[in-house]
């Protein structure tokens, strides 16, 4: 059934059908009490289980392992879906229901509303005061400020007056309810530059209000408008494609009691950038203070992290405390074990350096460290050339000597066989398409031996490997040095 | 194979022990089994219960991509507990063999 409404003038479904929408949020509800009542159940059949065992002298071990992640409890892994849907369940089916009501309301003719619109959770939008927005959108952003002032963003600062205290949903079904020539005119305004006399918007400031009013908005959301407003920087990078989640404040300290512990604190997420990880592991095993230097803690509670141009040259970029985390809660990206913070907050500044720098994007998105090079990596975090060599031509004769003239040094692997699997090695233990941190080589050992650091980190174990020049060669394409040199501390450390 | 090795001491070894032990681990297994079919249940009717991808995939079709995080962990728990199933099977034979064997003394 398709209730009016609900098909935009091209054909093309903008709403839900509320009725069937409905009947999920009921089955939602539903399904949150069965969810809760297993896990419940469960919990009791695993302590029968260990008692059994217990009985017969048997103490239950590590349970097996269903994937590279799963190093914790059985029952946890278990009951943690259950209970997340029991808990979160019911407020998603309240949501829908909310939303249902909204269309009800706009098919009945009593709210204005694009049914299309996402709709963000929190109290129902005032339809008056949207559809006031609207109005006041369509008489002013054409507004000029005369001659002087004719690329001043004057009709985007105007609009910008008349919405900014809006409440979220208001300013979700003000964007939705705007055209695309509509969003169009308003990116235009928001890049307009100064003009010919020094005027106009020359340091961003309605570009930054305007950022900082969307960045109020949810993810999802805000994703909507990152590709129409392009000439927006927002706050946050955006998450890698076909992926949701929710940025959460990180609660905990930059580094560790005994400062930075690379094995421990360094663990890689959904994220393809084990090129940059490693490249953080590579410096601090040559130079464990290296980072303390390199990334702090400002009084507003936000963290400013270093890199380096392709000149060279110092890049300070500032992130929130913020983390992109799954719906479940879990982290996407790097992970913050024991609630060390330093290397997801690196991630997350250098996805937003990376996005300005060097992919020529209008927006930030962690998909830009997503596949890369370890010299790269080592050159963007010490503003010094990297060297790359394959492997083939090498030995770890030479390693040895670059790592004893205090050389960082990423090795990767080959890709692996067209649906081979991601591991290249019969053990799985040697990842493919893959960057490694060097973390030593023994040339005493026979055969003389290299020990690499995987950044999946400890919980995949398979952190540490260690090879000999043979298989290094046959699993390995190419290794990049880099002589670090650290430069001057711009904040004098 | 199951949690026990063939080289594992227990502290039961009377055939009678064992049997019971064998048992009680397949009592634990069955109501595992009842169990997870109420795990599945909770999406609705389920295609096929050994397949706990296939529920997820269910899961996610009905109430949306958002809810991602969700149909990863009902693959991943639903594996975990079929896993635990065959290991509890395992060991039962495992129990009973052992039995067999004491009664053969």
């Amino acid at each position: 059934m398709r209730g009016p409404g609900l098909v935009g003038d091209d054909g093309k479904i903008v709403g839900i059908e509320p009725f069937q929408t409905g009947l999920l949020a009921d089955r939602l509800d539903a399904a949150a009490k069965e969810a809760g009542g297993v896990s419940r159940q469960l919990a009791t059949i695993y302590d029968d289980i260990e008692a059994t065992y217990r009985r017969i002298g048997i103490r239950l071990g590590p349970p097996p392992r269903v994937d590279r992640w799963d190093d914790t409890r059985l029952d946890d892994d278990v009951r943690s879906p259950l209970d997340t849907i029991a808990s979160q369940a019911p407020g998603t089916a309240a949501d829908i229901r909310r939303r249902v009501q909204m269309l009800y309301d706009y098919m009945n003719g009593k709210n204005p509303l694009n049914p299309g619109s996402f709709f963000v959770n929190g109290p129902l939008p005032d339809p008056q005061k949207v559809t006031d927005a609207v109005q006041f959108f369509k008489d002013h952003i054409d507004d000029s400020g005369g001659f002087l002032w004719s690329n001043a963003a004057q009709g985007a600062d105007e609009v910008y007056d008349d919405i900014k205290d809006l409440s979220p949903s208001e300013l979700d079904a003000f964007l939705a309810a705007l055209t695309p020539d509509q969003l169009k005119d308003l990116n235009n305004q928001l890049g307009e530059g100064s003009s010919w006399w020094g005027g106009g918007d020359p340091d961003t400031g309605v570009q930054k209000n305007y950022a900082a009013l969307l960045s109020t908005l949810p993810i999802a959301v805000l994703d909507n408008y990152r590709s129409v407003l392009t000439n927006l920087h927002f706050p946050e990078p955006a998450l890698m494609k076909d992926q949701t989640g929710q940025w959460l404040p990180a609660s905990g300290t930059l580094f560790g009691p005994n400062g930075i512990d690379i094995k421990h604190d360094l663990v890689q997420g959904q994220d393809g950038d084990c090129w940059f990880l490693s490249s953080l592991a590579a410096i601090t095993e040559r130079d464990p203070h290296f980072f303390e230097n390199h990334i702090k803690q400002n009084p507003d509670g936000t963290y400013t992290a270093l890199f380096y141009n392709d000149d060279g040259k110092p890049v300070q970029i500032t992130v929130d405390n913020t983390l992109p985390h799954d719906p479940t809660g879990r982290l996407l990206y790097a992970g913050t074990p024991d609630n060390v913070l330093w290397v997801a907050l690196y991630e997350k500044a250098y996805t937003v350096f990376r996005s300005q720098n060097d992919s020529g994007h209008t927006f930030d998105t962690y998909d830009d460290i997503n596949g890369g090079w370890g010299g790269t990596g080592l050159h963007d975090l010490t503003g010094v050339d990297s060297t790359s060599t394959p492997t083939q031509g090498s030995s770890l004769a030479a390693l040895a000597a670059d790592l004893q003239k205090g050389q960082a040094i990423v090795t990767g692997t080959h890709a692996p066989p067209p649906n081979g699997g991601e591991f290249l090695d019969l053990n799985g233990t040697i990842v493919g398409s893959h960057a490694y941190s060097v973390e030593s080589v023994d040339l005493s050992a026979k055969p003389p031996t290299i020990t690499l650091l995987n950044p999946w980190g400890a919980p995949s174990g398979i952190q540490e490997i260690t090879l000999t020049e043979t298989q290094w060669k046959q699993y390995f394409g190419e290794y990049a040095t880099n002589p670090i040199k650290r430069p001057p501390s711009i904040w004098g450390f | 194979m199951g949690y026990i090795s063939a080289s594992d001491q227990l502290t039961v070894t009377t055939a009678t022990d064992l049997k019971g032990a064998a048992a009680d681990l397949q009592e634990h297994a069955r109501r595992l089994r009842l169990l997870i079919q109420a795990y599945a249940d909770v999406l609705g009717p389920v295609d096929d219960l050994d397949r706990p991808e296939t529920w997820a995939g269910q899961f996610a079709d009905t109430f949306g991509q958002t809810r991602r995080g969700w149909h990863d962990g009902l693959t991943t728990g639903g594996d975990a507990v079929l896993t635990m199933i065959s290991m509890l099977n395992s060991d039962a034979f495992e129990l009973q063999t052992r039995a067999q064997k004491a009664g053969s003394h």
